[in-house]
């Protein structure tokens, strides 16, 4: 049975689902149909052989009694009424002519009775099972009966002849010969009543024989019909549970096959997993290299800032150095100018020490967070950014009465200010027909959030490149002047650090002039989170 | 011409543009000692007003000032207001940008900072060093113009022979009666001076006819007058 399955398991394979559907309900389909079909033609049938019984075999009896009982009644009484005198013969001969009509009719009838056909759906139904049963039960009529109906109907004419020569002797008053005829015709009577007893008995012998073989027909048929019913209600639930069976084992298979593939995506999960893990570590690594490459640009541009910053003071120390020597050649090296240039060449040499602190604040990473005041980092950053800004001859403002301090890195907002700063210097540069190159820093305070708002007339951004100024290695300069990492890192730590917002777009600002300029503006927003400011500070 | 003599400085007037005011501070410190007068100012307009009032022999200017820049207001000076002053441009850069524009203007000197107060003094006397003779020749010319106004005439035109006369050794050759036709004197005065002269070891009898100038025997003017 298992191995039945297998094949047939085997065999469906490559059937489609659908397929084997319509299949199954077709099988179902056509089960109950042929059994409904099988039902219909038992019935008729079975109503056929009733009706044969009863229309073929029955019913022409009772006119084969009727007639039977003519000739004892109406012709046999009478012919004896005639002999006997008892009767005129005038109505004798009425009677018997009368008699002899219906005896004509009644046999017509009967022989028209028992050679019907019953036809219709019935005798369909009983040919079908007959042609399903490979019987065929025509009734036909025996010899013996037909040499009985042939002899009847030779009785019935020599009767018939012997009372039509009765009548024509009775009319002419002849009595002579008539009793002799009277009881010839009598004894001709009682022999077809004879013949037509035999021929009922051998009828309703026939209806017996009929019943009995209509008997086994049925129990035949009925046992056939239940074997076929059986067979194909057998063969139905057989195609049903093989292809449910199927449908199980479809169904165990795409289990299996849904079990194995949810392992195998856990398993590609857990590899995606740690290869997201690896290339998010690289990305950090990258991001980070990125962002040393980025310390490492801006540090140069701050390194040139601050040799500028350094060189002033340096020119001038020098000059009180060399002062020293030439009025001492010159002999006036006197107290005044010896305690005057004392005191310049201290304050020049603290000054240039301040600037190298500053330069080392700012690049030696602090991880600290500490509260600042942002108006001081913004101030920070236009003075590391204050000799490029001369040297491209920008004129950057900021005036500024926002109070505000923020919890965080103070060097990070330093950094991100001053590559705006950068940023808008580089676009400035390259502007050379521009009248007046400006820088504004306006700063916004709220509730909650500080804005930083750095806007320059370098002509606004272009809308094809305003949703990529953030991305890394984006770069509008020449590929000396820029490293594309300045704005991606101020992004990176603006939102990372900060959790602020950096945002840019292009619009057009007066700078207190009557001109309107085509202007970028950057803008820092950052929150100010008092709970956790004020928590820190306690 | 390796120790050159500032003293020449002295006479002059310098006009000093530098924005950063530590640094100006300290040069025109050391500067006022050996000029005459150091005008320093941080701004160019400032420096225009100055040019206006006062004679300037010099301009030394930082190029990079303040929204302002020293080259270009050289140019300005020179072609607009045609001031022909000598100029020495201090600056940082090395630019050649700066370097053409210096050139172009010709600006006499160009020093890069930090400033080297020895090189700025030589440039400053190389500039000066030519007006300074120019105006020390003129002096002397004014002096001997004096002199033969006051004393005798015939001695001045005598050294004004031999000094004309000179060959290539400095030598002197003609006899006295040479002087005297080209000379009018008398010959007992051409006796008198030449005596007078070769007492002083100005004049070095070599042989007849034939004297050396000795040039190092001249007393200085200083002492002259002093005396």
């Amino acid at each position: 049975m298992k191995r039945f399955f297998q094949y047939a398991n085997k065999k469906l394979e490559n059937v489609k689902f659908a397929s084997k559907t319509k299949f199954l309900i077709f099988t179902i389909l056509g089960g109950t149909i042929l059994i409904g079909f099988l039902m219909f033609i038992s019935i008729f049938a079975l109503k056929y052989d009733f009706e044969v019984l009863f229309e073929n075999l029955t019913k022409p009896q009772v006119k084969l009694e009727e007639i039977k009982d003519i000739y004892q009644v109406n012709i046999k009484e009478t012919l004896s009424a005639i002999k006997e005198k008892q009767i005129s013969k005038a109505e004798g001969v009425e009677v018997l002519s009368l008699a002899e009509q219906i005896i004509k009719k009644q046999w017509k009838e009967y022989k028209k009775e028992t050679g019907q056909q019953i036809g219709g759906l019935p005798e369909f139904a009983n040919n079908w099972l007959n042609f399903f049963l490979l019987s065929s039960d025509k009734l036909k009529q025996s010899e013996f009966e037909e040499r009985i109906i042939q002899n009847i109907e030779k009785k019935i004419k020599s009767i018939n002849k012997k009372i039509t020569k009765l009548i024509f002797i009775l009319n002419e008053k002849n009595t002579i010969n008539t009793k002799q005829i009277i009881n010839n015709t009598i004894l001709e009577t009682n022999s077809l009543n004879i013949y037509l007893s035999t021929l009922i008995t051998n009828n309703l012998k026939r209806a017996i024989s009929k019943k009995e073989a209509n008997d086994r027909l049925f129990s035949t048929s009925t046992l056939m019909l239940v074997f076929l019913i059986t067979l194909s209600f057998i063969f139905m639930i057989l195609i049903s549970i093989i292809i449910i069976n199927n449908f199980q084992e479809l169904h165990y298979s795409l289990e299996e096959n849904v079990a194995r593939k949810t392992k195998e995506l856990r398993a590609l999960n857990i590899s995606l997993e740690s290869r997201v893990k690896k290339e998010v570590e690289n990305s950090r690594k990258k991001d980070n290299i990125m962002f040393q490459q980025a310390r490492l640009a801006s540090m140069g541009e701050v390194l040139h800032n601050i040799a500028h910053q350094w060189r002033q003071p340096l020119g001038a120390l020098m000059m009180i150095i060399q002062g020293f020597g030439s009025k001492f050649e010159r002999g006036k090296l006197d107290e005044k100018f010896i305690r005057s240039s004392i005191d310049d060449a201290l304050r020049l040499g603290k000054n240039m020490s301040d600037t190298l602190d500053d330069f080392r604040n700012f690049f030696i990473p602090n991880r600290a967070k500490q509260i600042f005041e942002v108006k001081k980092a913004i101030n920070k950053s236009i003075e590391l950014t204050k000799y490029q800004l001369e040297k491209e001859d920008i004129s950057l403002e900021f005036n500024s009465n926002i109070t505000a301090k923020i919890y965080g890195f103070k060097n990070e907002l330093i950094h991100v200010v001053l590559n705006l700063i950068n940023n808008s210097k580089d676009i400035l540069s390259s502007r050379e027909n521009l009248d007046k190159k400006r820088i504004l820093i306006i700063t916004k305070q709220t509730k909650r959030k500080i804005i930083i708002n750095i806007i320059d007339n370098g002509g606004g951004i272009k809308d094809d490149i305003i949703t990529k100024i953030f991305d890394p290695y984006f770069t509008t300069k020449h590929k000396s002047m820029g490293t594309g990492i300045g704005l991606y890192m101020s992004k990176q730590l603006v939102e990372r650090h900060m959790n602020g917002k950096i945002y840019c777009k292009s619009i057009k600002h007066k700078f207190g002039t009557e001109k309107l300029f085509d202007s970028a503006i950057f803008s820092v927003e950052l929150p100010l989170e008092e709970k956790n400011y004020e928590q820190k500070k306690s | 011409m390796n120790k050159r003599n500032l003293d020449i400085l002295g006479d002059f007037n310098i006009l000093y543009i530098e924005d950063e005011p530590q640094l100006l501070k300290h040069t025109t410190m050391v500067l006022e000692d050996f000029v005459q007068n150091i005008f320093a100012v941080p701004t160019c307009k400032d420096a225009l007003e100055i040019i206006k009032k006062n004679r300037i022999d010099i301009i030394i200017t930082d190029i990079n000032l303040k929204h302002e820049n020293g080259i270009e207001f050289l140019k300005e000076l020179k072609y607009e207001h045609e001031y022909n002053i000598p100029a020495i441009v201090a600056t940082a850069y090395t630019d050649t940008e700066y370097l053409i524009d210096a050139i172009k203007l010709k600006v006499e000197d160009y020093i890069v900072k930090p400033i080297n107060l020895k090189d700025l003094l030589n440039s400053m006397h190389d500039i000066l060093l030519p007006i300074a003779q120019k105006k020390e020749i003129k002096k002397s010319y004014n002096m001997i113009r004096t002199i033969s106004a006051v004393t005798d005439g015939k001695q001045v035109e005598m050294v004004k022979f031999i000094l004309k006369n000179l060959d290539a050794e400095s030598m002197f050759n003609y006899s006295y009666g040479d002087i005297m036709a080209q000379v009018d004197v008398s010959k007992p005065t051409v006796i008198k001076f030449f005596r007078q002269l070769l007492q002083k070891g100005i004049l070095t009898k070599i042989q007849n006819k034939k004297y050396l100038f000795n040039e190092n025997n001249l007393p200085s003017p200083s002492e002259e007058i002093d005396e």
